[in-house]
């Protein structure tokens, strides 16, 4: 039997924007749903933070002012100007490589990219934040702790109100949106298929959205667009309860973890580090310039600029791999990759768990409001970061 | 360009299976009716098969009444703990008392009953049990519901069903909440493990591939009959907690239910006469499960009772009687009907809810339209502005 959708014509291709080679994706999910019969509610940073979210809920459709124009060329302009760095960068950086496929571009031409280069990026927000939805629901049917069903519950209507703002900024503000990201779409896979539910958390909650939490940080930090701010602000206030959740629940199972099954986790780490780190290069963005991903990866990732960036990128994933013990288990295997990344620096930053202060015994003061500003602790805005690695 | 999504194999089902002599057969359905003895149990784990589909049309409002619905569902959240008072002092045997005396009087009166020297302290502890049995079977089924709605965001493959679908999560997590804390801090704690019915009924839905019976299963039968049976015990009940819990729960599952109807409604459409035959066979199962499980044998077992005489003896009960048993199905008929299970084919289904006389709920108002009505939070909050 077949169950049909309606015809559809993709009005972004048509418009010369993007082509999705095909409207939707299926994962081969072998794993299982497990019912608890044991209701009792004794996991109490799980039980804060299922309070603190239930609090912490906001409205797409309400809270975000969608009236706010967005001129994306003007909004790259002004945040060049703003922040003193030029459109476009990192990769502006290969203008001083030679034999650079953008030894020519002008300004104008940067700027159109560094508007791509955003859609690109909101474009990966977005689809991550869908592969973060249906993660987060695969959670909640397979963890066996009452306590973590409440909480995943939480998150799962996050994840759609995240994936419903990014779908509507780049819809109703943005001039295209871009496919997945392989390297994205294959850890994204690799999550969604593996049978050990903690490798859910560990894949989705501390990597993907560690990354996602550091990468809307960087995009708060510069962008000067009040919509844009406003939504990403509220996104990384649920973000960082997302990661902590990861952080409280991974911390009970590695305890009593065997060292060889410990050992495939750090790899697993590893391995999704690797291919985020490879998604930063934006294969997605650079054919739409006529440009081929072979002359980009063969010179971006060596300049100092781009590293940075990158670098930054795992501030949060770092700290948070050290908290579970990955970094420094056994031979202190994942700690000699990190540094081999150079990302190692960020291991003593500011935990996400304890940045929410889930750990303290004073829960904050109820307030009912359908936005609680409480929830911002912890979220960590990095100021305007390029700018400060060029400065310093 | 058009996706056409093949489903995966078709659930092959017991073509010997005689739905109609099982239907009012009471020793089938006693054999059937052993209570759920796993009580040690701590989990248990089901296999899930479906895929997770990733859908790229990411077009909010493509399905405007699922739009509306997810609109609405964002709007009427409440939080467990603030919004219901727990600081209600709650006597389970002065406040509780639900039973119909016209039905207590079948089983007090009548020779042949099993509960007929039952004296007044012993029927004051069947009220009791029943309702912390009852609660304990809504609680266990939120959960069923938890994992179904979570099983059907990953599956379905249309944007603005996922987006509602993620709103009913956080719902039936709410449920399963509130039904644990009342049974835990006002009843003594859950003295019921999962009815067997109820628990086979909830595995065939999870291990099912094919999302549109996730739906089916969850959303018009399971949600169908428990939006029938809160709606009952919230009438009959005076307790002021759990009337008003039930008010809340019940304006979320008139939501649940709506979403059933209608994504199915959209792909029933497209679906073949053999294809909803077996969507047809697929309901009238699941309403003997619901029925059954309703006989309540756990509680029957607990006290002492033959619980084969008792199904045995229920299932005589003069139609009259039988307000409550067949008012469980007061949502389920219509909302079957207007998805066109009822007379597709040879109207097998019109057949089936006749002989275990529930037809009669055919034209009464289906969830697709009512839900708006009974969004009881939405109420409480005007009056609380105003």
């Amino acid at each position: 039997m077949t169950i049909t959708d309606p015809p559809v014509t993709d009005s972004r291709a048509e418009d010369g924007g993007t082509a999705f080679d095909q409207l939707i994706d299926r994962v081969r999910a072998e794993f299982d749903t497990q019912f608890t019969w044991d209701y009792g509610r004794g996991r109490d940073g799980l039980n804060r933070l299922y309070e603190k979210a239930k609090r912490s809920q906001w409205n797409v459709s309400d809270d975000l002012d969608w009236s706010t124009d967005v001129d994306p060329e003007r909004m790259i302009r002004l945040q060049a100007e703003v922040t003193g760095v030029p459109a476009g960068f990192p990769a502006r950086s290969l203008l001083d490589v030679d034999g650079s496929p953008v030894a020519s571009w002008n300004d104008d031409e940067w700027v159109d990219f560094a508007v791509h280069s955003q859609c690109a990026s909101l474009s990966q927000f977005l689809h991550g934040e869908q592969g973060a939805l249906l993660c987060t629901a695969r959670l909640v049917e397979a963890v066996p702790w009452i306590e973590a069903k409440y909480y995943g519950s939480t998150q799962v209507v996050d994840e759609a109100r995240h994936v419903e703002a990014f779908a509507r900024y780049l819809d109703e503000k943005m001039p295209t949106t871009y496919p997945i990201n392989e390297n994205l779409k294959s850890l994204l896979d690799t999550v969604l298929t593996d049978e050990r539910w903690d490798l859910v958390y560990l894949g989705m909650q501390v990597v993907i959205e560690g990354l996602a939490l550091a990468a809307f940080g960087m995009m708060l930090g510069t962008t000067q667009e009040p919509l844009l701010k406003q939504m990403l602000r509220y996104v990384m206030a649920d973000e960082a309860r997302h990661v902590a959740f990861g952080i409280l629940s991974l911390r009970e199972i590695y305890d009593d973890l065997p060292a060889d099954e410990f050992r495939l986790r750090q790899e697993f780490a590893y391995e999704a580090c690797d291919r985020m780190r490879r998604r930063t290069l934006n294969a997605e963005l650079w054919p739409h310039f006529g440009i081929d991903n072979a002359d980009i990866e063969a010179a971006l990732p060596g300049r100092e600029a781009q590293q940075r960036f990158q670098h930054i990128l795992f501030s949060k994933i770092v700290p948070n791999c050290k908290k579970l013990g990955l970094l420094d288990h056994r031979d202190g295997w994942l700690r000699e990759r990190f540094q081999e990344m150079n990302i190692i620096q960020f291991e003593d930053w500011e935990n996400t768990a304890e940045a929410l202060n889930l750990e303290g015994r004073v829960e904050d003061s109820e307030a009912p409001t359908s936005f609680d500003p409480d929830a911002l602790e912890g979220v960590e805005v990095i100021d305007d970061p390029i700018h400060a690695s060029r400065t310093d | 360009m058009t996706t056409t999504e093949p489903l995966p194999d078709e659930h092959v089902r017991d073509a010997a299976f005689d739905f109609r002599s099982y239907a009012n057969d009471p020793d089938r359905i006693a054999d059937f009716s052993r209570s759920n003895d796993d009580v040690n149990s701590l989990i248990s784990v089901v296999e899930d098969n479906a895929d997770a589909i990733f859908t790229w049309r990411y077009d909010k409002g493509e399905r405007a009444a699922l739009d509306k619905l997810y609109e609405k569902a964002k709007t009427s959240q409440w939080n467990g703990q603030t919004d219901l008072d727990w600081s209600i002092d709650v006597d389970p045997y002065a406040v509780l008392a639900p039973a119909d005396p016209a039905e207590v009087a079948y089983f007090a009166d009548n020779p042949d009953s099993p509960l007929h020297k039952f004296n007044e302290d012993e029927w004051l502890e069947v009220g009791v049990e029943s309702m912390n049995w009852s609660l304990s079977q809504f609680m266990h089924g939120e959960q069923g519901a938890l994992l179904c709605t979570a099983k059907i965001v990953e599956t379905v493959p249309w944007i603005d069903a996922k987006y509602y679908a993620a709103t009913q999560v956080v719902d039936e997590a709410r449920h399963v909440e509130v039904f644990a804390q009342y049974l835990d801090q006002k009843l003594g704690g859950v003295k019921y493990p999962v009815n067997t019915h109820l628990g086979a009924l909830l595995d065939d839905i999870l291990e099912d591939s094919r999302w549109d019976m996730t739906y089916l299963g969850m959303q018009i039968m399971v949600e169908g009959l428990a939006l029938a049976a809160f709606g009952f015990m919230h009438q009959t009940t005076e307790e002021p907690l759990l009337k008003k819990l039930l008010r809340y729960v019940m304006s979320d599952e008139a939501r649940h239910v709506a979403f059933g109807v209608l994504s199915l409604q959209e792909v029933y459409q497209e679906l073949t006469v053999a294809e909803l035959r077996d969507r047809q066979e697929f309901t009238f199962e699941a309403a003997l499960r619901m029925r059954d499980r309703f006989m309540r044998q756990e509680v029957w077992e607990r006290m002492g009772v033959p619980v084969k005489d008792m199904v045995k003896f229920s299932l005589e009960m003069p139609d009259e009687l039988r307000l409550f048993q067949k008012m469980l199905f007061s949502k389920i008929v219509p909302n079957c009907k207007k998805l066109g299970l009822l007379d597709a084919g040879d109207g097998w289904l019109r057949d089936r809810f006749t002989d275990i006389g529930v037809i009669e709920f055919e034209d009464w108002v289906d969830t697709g339209e009512e839900y708006a009505d009974l969004d009881e939070v939405a109420k409480d909050r005007e009056l609380a502005e105003n």
